[in-house]
């Protein structure tokens, strides 16, 4: 066996090519598209998804759906560089507890998000490196109820900015796909069962062990998040988070895609299918409707902190959905803050 | 200061301090852009008593984006006959220097995965694609994307 160099010339003929030389290609004309588009996006109407997809009926009737059934009206895109589950979790995360505008509980959050260095710690990460990466959340976590007159208080505005920073943004996400990866290192007899071989591995026989996994997948920059990593990072973070599915509509059963989404629902801990509504009537309609997505609720059982929101998750791609803007009621899904 | 700046300096303390893994050493480390090492692999190996150069050049954004790593193919250095080495440029296909790559890694844990990638070789032969490779290869072979179909040779 040997390695192959991917190198095209404007001579080259596309059927001359592997799979995994076009896979490359692809992959290479995608870095290139995605390297002007922002880190995190300012919100855009839910209506300009219906204008990207307008000639793929199977996708538009699922953004219709998410647009008349649920209550979502804007979508807030994460760059689509493979880092964008953690840089979207990163950003709602912060942006929850902005919102909040709760001196207890963010003082408990900072509390919990400092704990989990301890995890990283255990799971063998070296401290000098992980400190790096953890400033830049730590520092914008403080910049809220400052008793420092000299902190700048952060606001939605300067979230996004700090988001679009590119220093700062990757080591939030660093340390987030760091806390994911220690925490299913800690946690591997639980997780390893639901690790496959994937099928650009060419190094094929069986299942990685969690610690390839985990550093092939978790920890190397740019690999996408699947079902494991987003429960593994919601648990460490006790947050809960819902992910819509946008796949094409009318799947046949058989597809990878569904048989994925079979897992996914089984896999999470209380998981199911949450559809966002008020009664069970609508529900069963909904649940009917071949255009209705898929929404897999990442639920903290016990101890969860905050909940964030939904991402939308296109196939290899999350961007986060922006709801309505609720009539002036306190958010119900506010936790008891305990000392801990 | 910022991250590549701050994790370059620990890094270079640490090599200096406690010195690079065995059967390496620091040839030049004068700034925090260019670093060289000379490299050998330990033990039995289809290279013993072979010594090549080794030079690290780091982006602005280390370590959020990999090392430039290339074989020396000057100062006297020549690469290593390697199927995962390109002979004309020194160039080397290995996935964490690619697409694996992890900010937890660093230049120790890079030298240490080239000198288990010598150790384990079998046969003494170029790339299949070495000549071609060495016709359009980009000036940088973080320019490249390699297909890494086998990192075990």
């Amino acid at each position: 066996m040997s390695s192959v160099q991917e190198y095209v010339t404007p001579e080259t003929e596309l059927d001359s090519l592997s799979d995994a030389q076009r896979h490359a290609l692809a992959q290479k004309i995608k870095d290139e598209q995605t390297a002007n588009q922002p880190l995190i996006s300012p919100i855009e109407p839910i209506e300009l998804l219906e204008k990207e997809y307008e000639d793929n009926p199977g996708f538009l009737g699922k953004i219709k759906w998410l647009k008349e059934e649920t209550r979502f009206i804007g979508i807030r895109r994460a760059r689509g560089d493979g880092d964008c589950f953690y840089r979207a979790f990163g950003f709602a995360f912060i942006l929850k507890i902005l919102r909040m505008n709760d001196r207890p509980l963010h003082h408990f959050v900072v509390k919990h998000v400092e704990s989990t260095l301890s995890l990283l710690k255990q799971a063998g990460f070296d401290e000098s490196v992980y400190l790096d990466f953890y400033d830049p959340l730590k520092k914008l976590l403080s910049r809220m109820h400052s008793t420092d007159p000299e902190t700048k208080e952060l606001n939605e505005q300067l979230l996004i900015e700090a988001f679009n920073e590119p220093e700062i943004s990757n080591s939030i996400v660093v340390y987030l796909r760091l806390l994911t990866s220690a925490f299913l290192k800690l946690n591997k007899d639980e997780y390893t069962p639901f690790l496959f071989s994937l099928e650009d591995d060419f190094s094929s026989g069986g299942p990685p062990t969690m610690e390839q996994f985990c550093s092939n997948q978790v920890e190397a920059i740019g690999k996408e998040a699947d079902h494991v990593q987003i429960t593994a990072l919601s648990k460490a973070l006790k947050t809960s988070l819902d992910v819509a599915y946008l796949s094409r509509a009318n799947a046949p059963p058989e597809t990878p895609a569904s048989e994925m989404l079979e897992g996914e629902v089984s896999l999470g801990e209380g998981g199911g299918v949450a559809i966002p509504g008020e009664d069970a009537e609508a529900r069963r309609a909904a649940r009917e409707n071949p255009d209705r997505c898929d929404i897999v609720r990442f639920e903290v059982e016990g101890g969860q902190m905050m909940e964030i929101g939904t991402m939308l998750l296109r196939p290899g791609h999350y961007d986060l959905l922006v709801d309505a803007p609720s009539p002036a009621s306190p958010e119900v899904e506010i936790p008891a803050v305990s000392a801990s | 200061m910022r991250i590549a700046s701050k994790r370059l300096t620990k890094e270079l303390v640490e090599l200096r301090n406690q010195g690079p893994p065995e059967g390496t050493a620091i040839l030049l480390a004068d700034d925090l852009k260019e670093w060289r090492f000379s490299i050998s692999v330990l033990g039995e190996s289809l290279y013993k008593g072979q010594t090549f150069g080794l030079r690290f050049r780091f982006p602005d954004n280390y370590p959020m984006e990999s090392p430039e790593v290339i074989f020396m193919t000057t100062d006297g250095f020549k690469p290593p006959v390697h199927p995962h080495v390109y002979s004309s440029n020194g160039h080397i296909c290995l996935s964490i220097l690619g697409n694996e790559w992890s900010p937890v890694l660093n230049v120790s844990s890079i030298l240490l995965s080239i000198q288990s990638m010598l150790a384990s070789c079998k046969e003494l032969k170029h790339p299949p694609d070495d000549e071609r490779y060495g016709r359009h290869a980009p000036m940088s072979p973080k320019d490249s994307r390699f297909v890494y179909d086998d990192d075990s040779v």
